[in-house]
């Protein structure tokens, strides 16, 4: 297939994709019982305000003209206004989207600082002590709550030893930095076992092949070989690993977000779900899954133009 | 969500009963664990020393002892007690989540690959549509459409939940649909719903299976981080999440509070790995 083909295949598929995250988000309005108006506006909503969005939206209209209103309001940037905050939902979530992806970019480095050396001792020493051992961490990982992991990093580090900040987001970019630390790290722990148990597999059938063998058979150094043809080959598939996971890592950001205090998206989320603040969590819902699509667009788009045969699967 | 967490073995073939079998000893480790787990998930009300809701003003924070073998928490009520109904409660909307989500998944799975055409793109589409959320995103917003508490969660969690069995059960038909034993049964004049039940079902399960294991560990994590958020189960119900979150205030004095429940999280986590891992280990051997 050429590039071109696909690049259009591949948009088009992303549009689909839009096209039911907004119909799902739509029809969310609809699964709540009672006047959507009464819903987006509030209890202390008047009549008068109720008949302007009757209007506004067609909420008297056929579903289908509801939606084309919705999807009209949502490509224009307009995703109504907060119940709780009284501004705009695209300004709030605009004040609060680089946080979040800040602390999703940090994590998925930091994951994979942690899962590629734990990988490649599991490789070398496959099925004796040192494997086991990253095995049993990776369980362990893999089962422990990210709240219980977050809250002891605050406890042990940041109480009880005073070395970074307990919650919040701090002013200034060292003060932000110092305070994505420990949310970093929560998300990291809590996906590097899906990122080492890939790793690990695809090492292992790495340094197996024949061109491992000849590397060494031309007299290269064993820590040459590993990591200038071992690691290197097992990368991109790790890559494809944390791409599927993103929907994960995303998620993970809400209760961490939490945790910590750090006025991202997530936080706003639950805040807004505990305030019954319908139009933000709708608007983060929207952005939530723009982002997914947004990430999966790109990792997959690099992924082909770096690696051509791709397309041709 | 971790869809690779499900080993990569097939079964192409299914073995005839008088096959032996090695039993791997992760399967029978995870099996042993399962039952002790659920054996206390049943048991609760006859094990446990104290109601799990009992509130005690005279016994508030305190330590191990031989009267509450892990404690008491900020209202007085015993950990333990708790920590045994806990488990009932994670393990009956787990339970039921995954069994309900791998019951509809593989069905509509099954159906959109042995069907194709427009019922197929139908189901994929919506498959598609749930999976462009990430996963806590939209199980938080469905809970607050649908309400929080033990009913809402369990929807939650099905309506999320179902679509990575229906998207792994229709690749493995579209795979299996494709080997000699398909072509010979159909040559041999087997049709329609017998074809699908007795030749391609027994042939597309055990991938399900395998990632079912690992999907009641997130579902775990689901529910309980949607208790210590406030939009899981409800207090005073004992829960794994709601005792962490109870027990977040009092980590730095009485770290046992948020801790015990937490380690029960990882032993469940543990007894569905090793079942998981042993299974596709089985299958692999078989």
């Amino acid at each position: 297939m050429p590039y071109g083909s696909y690049l259009t295949r591949r948009l088009l598929s992303g549009l689909v994709t839009l096209f039911g995250i907004t119909l799902v988000v739509f029809l969310m309005i609809h699964l709540v019982p009672g006047d959507p108006a009464r819903v987006l506006l509030g209890p202390h909503a008047t009549a008068q305000e109720i008949a302007t969005l009757h209007a506004e939206w067609g909420l008297n209209r056929p579903i289908w003209i509801q939606y084309g209103l919705y999807v009209k309001r949502v490509v224009t940037g307009n995703l109504g206004s907060s119940l709780f905050y009284q501004i705009p939902v695209s300004q709030l979530i605009g004040e609060r989207l680089p946080l979040t992806l800040y602390l999703m970019a940090f994590s998925a480095v930091l994951a994979l600082i942690i899962a590629l050396p734990l990988a490649t001792l599991a490789a070398l020493r496959r099925d004796r002590l040192a494997d086991h051992i990253v095995r049993i961490f990776s369980q362990i990982g893999l089962s422990v709550p990210a709240v219980w992991l977050g809250l002891i990093l605050i406890t042990l580090i940041s109480v009880k030893a005073h070395a970074l900040p307990v919650g919040g987001y701090g002013t200034g970019a060292a003060a932000h930095f110092r305070s994505l630390i420990l949310p970093s790290l929560t998300i990291a722990l809590s996906i590097f076992p899906t990122l080492t148990r890939s790793l690990r597999a695809s090492l292992i059938v790495v340094l197996d092949s024949d061109y491992i063998a000849s590397a060494k058979a031309r007299g290269l150094s064993w820590p040459r070989v590993v990591i200038v043809h071992g690691i290197r080959n097992a990368i991109p598939p790790t890559v494809t690993v944390l791409g599927l996971n993103i929907g994960y890592l995303v998620g993970s950001t809400v209760a961490v977000e939490t945790i910590f205090a750090l006025p991202g998206l997530g936080s706003l989320m639950i805040q807004a779900v505990l305030s019954r603040d319908f139009p933000v969590v709708q608007g983060v819902a929207i952005v939530y899954g723009v982002l997914v699509l947004v990430i999966n667009l790109a990792t997959d788009l690099t992924h082909t133009a770096l690696e051509p045969r791709l397309v041709e699967q | 969500m971790s869809q690779h967490a499900a080993t990569d073995v097939r079964l192409h073939k299914v073995k005839t009963a008088g096959e032996r079998r090695h039993t791997p000893a992760t399967l029978v480790a995870g099996l042993i664990l399962l039952t002790i787990l659920v054996a206390i998930a049943i048991f609760a009300p006859l094990i446990a020393p104290y109601n799990p809701e009992a509130q005690n003003a005279t016994a508030l924070l305190q330590g191990i002892s031989a009267h509450h073998w892990l404690g008491t928490d900020e209202l007085g009520r015993d950990v333990f007690s708790r920590l045994l109904y806990a488990t009932r409660v994670d393990l009956e909307i787990s339970v039921a989540a995954v069994a309900a989500s791998w019951l509809i998944g593989t069905s509509l799975g099954l159906l959109a690959g042995y069907a194709g055409g427009i019922i197929d793109a139908i189901i994929m589409r919506l498959v598609d549509f749930v999976m462009a959320f990430p996963f806590y995103v939209l199980i938080i917003a469905l809970v607050f459409v649908i309400g929080s508490g033990f009913g809402s969660i369990l929807l939650a969690l099905i309506v999320v939940g179902w679509v990575s069995y229906a998207r792994i059960v229709r690749g493995e038909v579209r795979v299996v649909a494709t080997r000699e034993y398909i072509a010979a049964a159909r040559m041999t004049g087997i049709r329609g719903r017998w074809l699908l039940l007795r030749h391609v079902l027994p042939n597309v399960v055990v991938q399900p299976v395998v990632y079912a294991m690992s999907d009641v560990i997130n579902v775990i994590l689901a529910i309980v981080t949607l208790g210590f958020l406030g939009l899981g189960v409800q207090p005073p119900t004992p829960e794994w999440g709601l005792m962490i979150s109870d027990g977040s205030d009092f980590l730095a004095t009485h770290w046992g509070l948020a801790t015990f429940p937490t380690i029960a999280v990882v032993i469940t986590g543990l007894a569905f790995s090793l079942i998981g891992d042993g299974f596709a280990e089985l299958v692999a051997e078989g």
